[in-house]
C-alpha cells in the first residue's frame, strides 16, 4: 500500500545536490512532457512557508528547520502532489512531476456565476464568488467553490466584501462598494489559474487579509504554463459558446516571458428568456528578467461584457407564466426580444510589477496599477403614465380579488397567452410617446430607456516585503495606497420615438405642484430637455482614498508555528456633486465634507504540529473597517448627507481547525465564532405610508456568525475517491438596530431612531446548512466519471425591516395572524441537487486533447429557491403585504457545460 | 509539427474574430407610429344604451336588446385626466347623449385624447349609477355588495374599448340653457355663459377660495350662478383635491365655463379639464 501511495504521487528521484545554504529547494516538472512547470504553489503543510515555482520550475523554501514534513504541490489543472520528506540540512529535494487532471480547468469554468440576480431592490450585491478562489485548499473549500455555489452558499455567511482579492499584487475590491471585481477578468480563465488563497484569518505573505480570507491571482508571464491552449465550450447557461486562446512562451533565453490570451463568449439567448450575452476578453503579459535580482512585468487586460439581465418576479407571476425563470425584463419589438435591462461593463487595467530579490533573505515586490472602468445598466423610466413593468402588482390577478371570478380568470388567461401583457409592451410605449405632443408640438417622451452609469478611475500602488532575518522568523509587511474616483450619473439611452425628456423629479412635481425649482434635478439648467446621449437626473463623483500599512511576523518552533500581525488603514471619502439639485440647493453641488476613518486590525494565531499528520491551528482577530461610500450617504444621487452615526464596523473573530493528513484521508474540521458590531445598512424603496421613495438606514447592527465546517477526501481505492463536506452555521442578528427614515425627495426626516425588532433574525440569502458527498472514478486510461449530491437548508430570504417596527404593528394584538405574517422571517424549503461529470483526454505526440462534460442539477429541479427578498412595500391600511409578496431566486434547472480543449 | 501548431492557432484565432457572430444584437429598429383601428361598427346609440338602465346594477348581454347579439356604441372622448380632475374614468358622447366609461387605470389621456373616437363593445359590461348619473363599467365586491367599478386593467379594457383611427374630432360644447340642463345631457361637454361663482371669499380666512383643498386632497364644490338665466337646479363647479390646479385661487369675475356636465342627487356639476376651460374676464353681475 505504501508503494502504491508513492506511485500515486508520481515521484521521481533525481540526484541531490548539496548546497551550502540552509534552504531547501527543488524543481517541478510536468509528467507527460518533462517540461518545467512555472507558477506551482509549494506549501509546507502546517507552516507559513509557501512559495511559487519560477520559470524553470525551481522553488526554494527558506528557513525550514530539520524535521519531517508534508509538502503540497498545487497547480490548477493538475493533480495535487503530496510529498513526505525528512529534512536534515539544507538540501535539494527530489524532483516532483505533476500530472494533468483529465478535467483540466473544467471545474473552474463550470462555476462561473450563473446567478445574475443582483437586481431590483438591492442594486448589485456583488457576486457570490468568495469561495471560488479558495478551491485548491481542501475538500471543504473545493465544495464551497464548485458545488455549493448553486445554492448561493457563502463561506461562514460572509459577504464577498470581507474577502480581499489581488491581481498580481493589486487589490481589486471596488473601493466604492467593497465587492470583488470578479467579472473584470471574466473569460481569462487560462491565465488566472495560478491562485493562492487563504482561508479565513490564516496569514498570507502578500496581504494582511480580510475576515473572509484573501486570494492572489498570480498572472506573471514567467509563471504561466508554457505552450498554447485552444478551447471551445458549449453550454446552455448564461452563454452558449465560448472560444478561448492562450499562448505563453515561458522565460526565453533573453529573459523575456510573454503571455497572450483572448476569448469570446456569446449567446443569442441564455438559459433565461430574453438574455443575450456578448463578452470579449484579452490579456497581454510581458515579463523581463534582467538578472537574478530584478524582474519587471507589465500586464494589461480587459473583459468587456454586454448582457441582457434576468429579472425576478413573484411566485404568482411565475405560476401564471408556468416558469420560475419568467423574465419580466423583455418584450417584443418588431418581432425581436428586446430586454430593457442591459448591462455593459469593462475595466481596462494596466499593471506594472517590479520583483526584487534584494538579498537572499529579502524580497521586495512593488506594484503600480491604473484602471478605468465603466459599469452601465439600462432601465425603463416613465413620467405620468402607466407602470410599464408587466409584473407590476396592479396588473396581476391577485390585485383584482374583489372582481368577478370570470374577470380574474380572463386576466390570468391573457397573462398566460398574450406576450404583450406578460412581457414589456414596447409597442405601447412608442405609441404613447408618439401621441405625447406638448404645446410646441414636440414629442415629450413619457417612456424612456435610461442608462445608469458608474465610470471609475483608480490608481493603486503597493509594496510588499518578505524578510527572513533568521531561519525561524519570517516577517512580511507592506504598504497599500489607492486613489479612486467614480462618476455616477444617468445618460439618456433611448427616447422610444419621442424627442426629449424633461429633467425634473416627478414625485416632487406631483407632491409640490407649483413649486418649479423644487422639482429640478439641475437648478443650473432648469426644465432642460434631455436628448439621447445627454447626462441627466443626477451626477456625482465618489472619491475614495485609502492608504495602509501592515505587517505579520511568523515564528517557527519545533512543534509550533506562531504568528502575529497588525495593520492600519486610513480611509477618506467624499462626494462631489456635479448638479445643483432643486431639493438641496446648498448640499448637492461641489465637494461635500470629507469623511475620514482610522482603522486597524490585529490578529494572532498558531499551528500545533501534533504529529506530521495531525495539525491543530487557531486564529484570533480583532478588526475595524471603514464604512463603504455606497452605504454612507442617505441619498448620494441628490445630496451630501451621510447617514446618522456613521462609524467604523468592528469585528472580533476566532476559529480553530483540526487537519488530518494521512495517505488515504485528508480532512479538516473547523469551528468559528465571529461577532460583527456597528454595521450599517441602507435601503431605498417606495413606501406606501408616505407615498414616496424613502431611504431606510439602520445602524447599530450586530451579528454573530458561528458554526462548524467539515471536509474530507477519502481515497477508497487507487481509482475511486470520495469527497464530502458539510457546513453547519448559525448567522444571526443579535441587536435591535435603530432606523432612520428620510424622504428621498426632500431629505425630510420622517422617523428617527425607530427600533427594528430583528434580534435573532437570520442573515439572509445563504444556506446556513449545506452538505455534499461525491464519488469520483478516475481510470488509469485517462477518463473519469463523477457524481455528487448536495443538500441545502436553513436559508432565509432578505427581510423588510420596516415591517418589524411598533409603527407597522400598531393596533394588531398579539395573536392576530396579520402580526405574525408581517414579522416572521421566511425560510425557503430545503433542497438537494445532483451533479455529474465525465471527461476523457488523449495524447497525440505533443498534442493533448481533453473533452469534459458537466451536467448540473441532473434531476432538473426547477423549484429550488436559493433565496429572495421581501418587497419593502406593504399596505399600511390593511396591515398586510399580501399584494407585495416576496420574490425568490431560483437555481437553474438542468444545465450542461461541454468543453473541448487542445493544448500543445 | 511546429507549422501544424501555427495553422491550428491561426485558424482558431480567425474563428474567434470572424467566424463567431460579429455581434450579438443589442440594437432595435424604432417602432413606427400607427393608428389603432377596429372593424366594429356601432349598432346602438348612447341614448339607447342609457335607456336600458333599470335603476339597479345591470349586466349588458345579447338579450338586452331585441335581436341584437352585440351591443356596440361609438363616441368621442371629451374628458381629460391630464390635470388630475378626472380619475379612472372617461366621458364619451355621440349625437344622442354621453356616458361615463369607468376604466380602472390612471393617466388615461395617454391612451384616449380629447376628440379620440372610441368604439365600446358593451356585452359583459355593466350599467350602474352614482347619485343618479349612469355609468358604464365593470363590477367589484365592496365587502360583499357588488358595485359599479372600472374595467380591470389592460387585459379587460383591450376586450371592450377600441380606438377608431387617430383622427381628432373637435367637439363643440353644448351651450347650456335652463331647458338644456336636463338628465339627457349628463356627461356631455357643455358650456355655461355669463356665469360666476357665488361665494368667492372664505369668511374664515378672508382670502379668495381655491378650486379645491390641495393640501388635504379634498374635493370642493363652488356654487355657480347666472344673472340672466334661471336654472331650475343647483349648478356647482366641482374640482378634485388631486387636480393640479386645485390650489389655484378661483377666478372671481364673470364669464364662460366649459366642462363635463355631471350629476349627483339633484345637483348638476361641471368638471373642468384644465384652466383653459374657464374664462371669467367680465365684471361680476349683481346676483
Amino acid at each position: 500500500m505504501r508503494r502504491l501511495f508513492l506511485i500515486l504521487l508520481m515521484l521521481a528521484v533525481s540526484p541531490a545536490i548539496v548546497t551550502a545554504q540552509q534552504d531547501v529547494s527543488g524543481y517541478v516538472k510536468e509528467a507527460e512532457t518533462g517540461k518545467a512547470l512555472p507558477g506551482v504553489m509549494v506549501q509546507v503543510v502546517g507552516t507559513s512557508i509557501n512559495v511559487n515555482t519560477d520559470g524553470r520550475g525551481y522553488y526554494m523554501l527558506p528557513g525550514i528547520k530539520p524535521g519531517k514534513y508534508l509538502i503540497d504541490y498545487i497547480y490548477t489543472g493538475y493533480k495535487t502532489v503530496e510529498v513526505e520528506v525528512e529534512i536534515t540540512d539544507g538540501e535539494q529535494l527530489p524532483e516532483v512531476t505533476m500530472q494533468q487532471t483529465i478535467s483540466d480547468d473544467g471545474s473552474q469554468n463550470f462555476s462561473e456565476i450563473s446567478v445574475s440576480l443582483d437586481e431590483l431592490e438591492s442594486e448589485s450585491k456583488g457576486q457570490a464568488v468568495s469561495g471560488l478562489l479558495q478551491s485548491q485548499l481542501d475538500a471543504f473549500s473545493s465544495a464551497a467553490a464548485f458545488t455549493f455555489g448553486a445554492g448561493r452558499f457563502m463561506i461562514r455567511g460572509y459577504e464577498s466584501d470581507y474577502s480581499l482579492l489581488y491581481m498580481n499584487g493589486v487589490p481589486v475590491n471596488d473601493p466604492e462598494s467593497g465587492f470583488g471585481g470578479w467579472s473584470s477578468w471574466g473569460g481569462l480563465n487560462d491565465v488566472t489559474r495560478n491562485r493562492e488563497s487563504r482561508n479565513g484569518l490564516t496569514p498570507a505573505d502578500w496581504s494582511f487579509g480580510g475576515l473572509g480570507g484573501a486570494s492572489y491571482l498570480n498572472v506573471r508571464a514567467s509563471q504561466q504554463r508554457i505552450g498554447t491552449r485552444l478551447s471551445y465550450a458549449s453550454s446552455n447557461r448564461t452563454y452558449n459558446n465560448r472560444l478561448m486562446f492562450t499562448h505563453s512562451t515561458g522565460t526565453m533565453e533573453n529573459g523575456v516571458a510573454f503571455t497572450v490570451s483572448g476569448s469570446r463568449r456569446w449567446a443569442e439567448e441564455g438559459y433565461v428568456d430574453g438574455t443575450n450575452y456578448d463578452a470579449w476578453a484579452y490579456f497581454i503579459g510581458i515579463e523581463k528578467k534582467f538578472n537574478n535580482k530584478h524582474s519587471v512585468a507589465f500586464t494589461t487586460y480587459n473583459a468587456p461584457i454586454k448582457r441582457a439581465m434576468q429579472g425576478v418576479s413573484t411566485d404568482e407571476a411565475n405560476l401564471l407564466v408556468g416558469s420560475n425563470f419568467y423574465n419580466p425584463n423583455w418584450g417584443y419589438q418588431n418581432g425581436e426580444k428586446r430586454n430593457a435591462r442591459v448591462r455593459f461593463q469593462q475595466e481596462p487595467t494596466f499593471i506594472l510589477n517590479h520583483y526584487w530579490d534584494a538579498l537572499s533573505n529579502l524580497k521586495i515586490t512593488t506594484t503600480a496599477a491604473y484602471s478605468f472602468g465603466t459599469y452601465q445598466t439600462t432601465g425603463l423610466n416613465w413620467y405620468d403614465t402607466q407602470d410599464p413593468r408587466p409584473d407590476y402588482y396592479r396588473k396581476l390577478p391577485s390585485y383584482w380579488t374583489d372582481s368577478d371570478l370570470s374577470i380574474i380568470e380572463a386576466i390570468a388567461n391573457s397573462y398566460r397567452n398574450d406576450a404583450s401583457i406578460r412581457q414589456i409592451n414596447w409597442d405601447y410605449m412608442y405609441q404613447v410617446n408618439y401621441n405625447s405632443r406638448d404645446l410646441n408640438d414636440s414629442l415629450r417622451s413619457k417612456y424612456i430607456v435610461e442608462n445608469r452609469i458608474t465610470d471609475s478611475r483608480q490608481f493603486t500602488f503597493s509594496c510588499v516585503t518578505n524578510w527572513n532575518p533568521i531561519p525561524e522568523l519570517k516577517v512580511n509587511g507592506g504598504i497599500e495606497l489607492s486613489l479612486y474616483k467614480g462618476k455616477n450619473y444617468k445618460r439618456m439611452d433611448d427616447l422610444l420615438g419621442g424627442q426629449y425628456w424633461l429633467d425634473i423629479d416627478q414625485f416632487v412635481e406631483r407632491d409640490f405642484f407649483g413649486n418649479d425649482s423644487l422639482a429640478q434635478n439641475d437648478l443650473d439648467n432648469p426644465n432642460r430637455k434631455v436628448r439621447v446621449g445627454d447626462v441627466f437626473g443626477y451626477s456625482y463623483n465618489a472619491n475614495v482614498y485609502n492608504g495602509g500599512v501592515w505587517g505579520v511576523a511568523n515564528y517557527s518552533l519545533n512543534r509550533f508555528d506562531l504568528y502575529a500581525g497588525a495593520n492600519y488603514t486610513y480611509t477618506e471619502f467624499w462626494r462631489t456633486g456635479n448638479m445643483k439639485n432643486g431639493r438641496f440647493p446648498y448640499d448637492s453641488k461641489g465637494d461635500s465634507p470629507k469623511q475620514g476613518f482610522h482603522n486597524y486590525g490585529i490578529k494572532a494565531g498558531g499551528t500545533w504540529k501534533i504529529t506530521g499528520r495531525h495539525y491543530l491551528d487557531a486564529n484570533l482577530a480583532y478588526l475595524t473597517r471603514a464604512p463603504f461610500f455606497r452605504n454612507s450617504y442617505i441619498s448620494p444621487r441628490t445630496s451630501n448627507f451621510v447617514i446618522p452615526g456613521l462609524t467604523s464596523e468592528k469585528i472580533a473573530a476566532f476559529d480553530i481547525n483540526y487537519n488530518l493528513r494521512t495517505p488515504y484521508v485528508k480532512a479538516r474540521v473547523s469551528a468559528y465564532y465571529t461577532m460583527f458590531m456597528d454595521q450599517t445598512e441602507l435601503k431605498s424603496f417606495y413606501d406606501d405610508t408616505y407615498r414616496t421613495f424613502i431611504n431606510y438606514t439602520m445602524r447599530g447592527i450586530e451579528k454573530v456568525h458561528k458554526g462548524v465546517e467539515i471536509g474530507a477526501e477519502v481515497k477508497l481505492t487507487t481509482t475511486l475517491t470520495l469527497n464530502t463536506a458539510a457546513a453547519f452555521g448559525a448567522y444571526q442578528y443579535t441587536s435591535r438596530p435603530l432606523a432612520t427614515i428620510t424622504q428621498d425627495n426632500l431629505g425630510t426626516v420622517l422617523q428617527m431612531d425607530q427600533v427594528v425588532y430583528i434580534k435573532n433574525f437570520y442573515v439572509p440569502n445563504t444556506p446556513q446548512t449545506a452538505a455534499m458527498m461525491g464519488l469520483r472514478y478516475a481510470s488509469p486510461k485517462y477518463w473519469f466519471l463523477g457524481a455528487e449530491v448536495s443538500y441545502y437548508d436553513h436559508s432565509y430570504i432578505d427581510f423588510a425591516p420596516g415591517k418589524r417596527t411598533t409603527e407597522a404593528l400598531q393596533g394588531l394584538e398579539p395573536g392576530d395572524p396579520r402580526r405574525d405574517a408581517l414579522t416572521h422571517q421566511i425560510k425557503v424549503p430545503s433542497a438537494f441537487l445532483i451533479d455529474a461529470n465525465i471527461g476523457k483526454s488523449w495524447r497525440l505526440k505533443e498534442y493533448f486533447i481533453n473533452l469534459n462534460l458537466q451536467v448540473t442539477n441532473l434531476l432538473n429541479n426547477t423549484d429550488f429557491k436559493t433565496g429572495g427578498f421581501e418587497q419593502a412595500r406593504y399596505s399600511i391600511a390593511e396591515q398586510t403585504s399580501n399584494k407585495f409578496p416576496p420574490k425568490y431566486f431560483y437555481s437553474f434547472g438542468r444545465t450542461y457545460y461541454l468543453i473541448l480543449g487542445l493544448r500543445f | 509539427m511546429k507549422r501544424f501548431s501555427y495553422i491550428i492557432s491561426a485558424t482558431f484565432l480567425g474563428a474567434i474574430l470572424f467566424a463567431a457572430p460579429g455581434c450579438i444584437d443589442f440594437t432595435y429598429d424604432n417602432i413606427e407610429p400607427m393608428a389603432d383601428s377596429t372593424a366594429l361598427v356601432a349598432n346602438t346609440t348612447i341614448a339607447e344604451l342609457k335607456a336600458m338602465y333599470p335603476g339597479v346594477l345591470y349586466q349588458l348581454d345579447e338579450n338586452t336588446f331585441y335581436q341584437r347579439d352585440s351591443i356596440i356604441i361609438e363616441g368621442v372622448v371629451t374628458s381629460d385626466d391630464k390635470e388630475g380632475n378626472f380619475y379612472k374614468s372617461i366621458f364619451i358622447q355621440d349625437s344622442t347623449g354621453a356616458i361615463e366609461l369607468k376604466l380602472n387605470k390612471t393617466t388615461l389621456y395617454n391612451d384616449y385624447k380629447r376628440g379620440q373616437k372610441l368604439v365600446v363593445y358593451c356585452n359583459g359590461l355593466y350599467l350602474g349609477d352614482y347619485g343618479g348619473q349612469i355609468q358604464l363599467g365593470s363590477i367589484y365586491s365592496n365587502n360583499g355588495n357588488w358595485e359599479i367599478s372600472g374595467l380591470e386593467g389592460d387585459p379587460i379594457i383591450e376586450q371592450h374599448v377600441f380606438k377608431r383611427g387617430n383622427q381628432i374630432v373637435e367637439v363643440t360644447p353644448l351651450t347650456m340653457t335652463p331647458t338644456q340642463l336636463a338628465l339627457s345631457n349628463i356627461g356631455r361637454l357643455v358650456k355655461f355663459e355669463n356665469v360666476q361663482i357665488s361665494d368667492t371669499i372664505s369668511p374664515i380666512t378672508g382670502e379668495i377660495y381655491t378650486y379645491a383643498d390641495n393640501v388635504n386632497k379634498v374635493t370642493v364644490n363652488h356654487k355657480l350662478v347666472s344673472c340672466n338665466q334661471t336654472f331650475n337646479s343647483d349648478i356647482v363647479l366641482r374640482t378634485s383635491g388631486y387636480a393640479r390646479f386645485a390650489g389655484n385661487t378661483i377666478p372671481t369675475k364673470n364669464g364662460s365655463l366649459v366642462g363635463i356636465l355631471t350629476y349627483y342627487k339633484g345637483t348638476y356639476q361641471v368638471l373642468m379639464r384644465d384652466t383653459n376651460d374657464i374664462d371669467f374676464s367680465n365684471n361680476r353681475c349683481q346676483q
